[in-house]
């Protein structure tokens, strides 16, 4: 018996509701750190009275010049990268489970499981070779995505070694969405992330688009009995 | 007279390690913060729009809100604790790794810890105590819970916080017992964050650093000293 299942509608209504929420989320706490960061600002910087000794004064100028650092750099660059993580793994479990999805459909492929590449390389591989799907890999999106693959192993792995000459190459070259500092240094800037998460939503909708009908009626199926 | 006049390493790594665990504490705490004051004048805009209509027009009127409700005090903290939480994870990780390079440089070991097979803190943890000799500290219960974190960093980092039916793998139910009121898994099988949980493991990874540091010999982590 074959069971309503999670249908390619509802599948890109899910993708959709997960971006909306990391961009909503991204945006409303850099808006909310700009407004401490307008108050801070506002405050005087006047040494409390009961600062009698040099070194609480000194004190007193370092933690509120922390708090502006942090609050104009540092939180909303933490921010950013990590939202940044969350998106790669959205990008990433989504592409792995369509492939899983592929599989339950056409059992006589091999699994997901016999191949050895991880986690995006992984799904392409799968869905060109094993499934015969036309994967949009021949596309600027996929070429940036796997720029985006690559900054996050850096960010998640490789703080220190030597910068990829694709990615170094891929942060100069996007000065809108990269602050170049030294030494390798980079941040990002608040224009990349509403960029990759509209990039991740058309390639997913493109991988989609690519799985014929005819294989999936329709039906990504999830649940079976 | 032997002085010495090289840099003192353990401190330096030290310092760097925390510094960069309480900017992330400190980031957590702000956007906790700042997501609480953002529920609270919703919650009383919602009041304030809500004073006079009927019971039921109340009900419809708050019905609506659930949603953006829902993402204030539900969503966005534990996207917040979650990534947060990959992020401690990565500056553990490249502290010991770090750490692996400035032994091998002090120690003048050629065998460099991206020689080592394995990845991460385990190429660490063998680098440290084959290579270096270093009592590492892992049989202490910090290095067992950091077990635990890599693997729900990986659930986290590889399917979104979802582990299949069937797969925990072993000690996890004795970790999220005594995690109890800071980490669950729902029935679904989604890893839930409660308040708390990114903290416990920022402080995790800190006491475990500060043991491993304190296991490296002196002559691992600084300049010889020399007659003057």
């Amino acid at each position: 018996m074959k069971v309503p299942g999670i249908t390619k509608t509802w599948w890109r209504v899910q993708v959709k509701s997960q971006l909306e929420e990391l961009l909503g989320y991204v945006q409303l706490i850099e808006k909310g750190f700009a407004s401490r960061l307008k108050r801070a600002e506002k405050r005087p910087f006047q040494v409390p009275k009961r600062f009698k000794n040099e070194a609480a004064v000194d004190r007193y100028y370092r933690d509120r010049s922390n708090e502006l650092h942090a609050l104009s750099k540092e939180f909303p660059s933490l921010v950013r990268r990590t939202a940044f993580l969350h998106l790669y793994s959205i990008l990433e479990k989504r592409l792995l489970l369509i492939c899983e999805g592929v599989h339950r459909d056409q059992p006589h492929l091999q699994p997901l499981s016999a191949d050895k590449n991880k986690g995006i390389v992984k799904a392409k591989k799968y869905l060109k070779n094993e499934a015969k799907v036309d994967f949009p890999d021949q596309t600027n999106d996929w070429i940036e995505i796997q720029r985006m693959q690559e900054l996050r192993n850096r960010f998640a792995h490789s703080i220190g070694k030597p910068m990829p000459a694709t990615l170094d190459e891929y942060i100069k070259k996007n000065k809108s969405f990269f602050k170049v500092g030294m030494m390798d240094s980079f941040s990002l800037t608040p224009a990349y992330l509403p960029h990759v998460i509209e990039l991740v939503g058309r390639f997913h909708e493109a991988v989609l688009n690519a799985i014929p009908d005819e294989t999936f009626k329709d039906d990504l199926r999830i649940g079976k009995s | 007279m032997a002085k010495f006049i090289g840099v003192d390493m353990r401190r330096i790594l030290d310092r760097v390690f925390d510094t960069e665990l309480d900017e992330l504490k400190d980031y957590v705490e702000t956007v906790e913060d700042a997501l609480k004051g953002k529920l609270k004048s919703f919650e009383e805009r919602a009041e304030r729009r809500a004073e006079g209509m009927s019971p039921a027009a109340k009900d419809r009127y708050f019905e609506s809100l659930a949603e953006d409700a829902h993402f204030l005090w539900g969503r966005f903290p534990a996207l917040t604790w979650k990534t947060a939480f990959i992020g401690a994870y990565s500056i553990f990780e490249h502290a010991l790794i770090n750490l692996c390079g400035h032994t091998a440089h002090y120690g003048g070991h050629e065998i460099r810890v991206e020689d080592i097979q394995g990845k991460g803190i385990f190429a660490a943890q063998t680098y440290l105590k084959k290579v270096c000799k270093v009592s590492f500290p892992d049989n202490c219960a910090d290095w067992q819970d950091i077990l635990h974190m890599n693997r729900i960093r990986n659930l986290l980092v590889h399917r979104l916080g979802h582990m299949k039916h069937g797969s925990a793998w072993k000690g996890l139910p004795q970790y999220l017992k005594r995690k109890a009121k800071l980490i669950e898994f729902t029935e679904g099988g989604d890893i839930r964050f409660l308040d708390g949980y990114c903290l416990d493991a920022i402080e995790t990874y800190r006491r475990f650093f500060k043991a491993t540091l304190a296991a490296v010999p002196d002559h691992l982590l600084r300049g010889k000293e020399v007659e003057l």
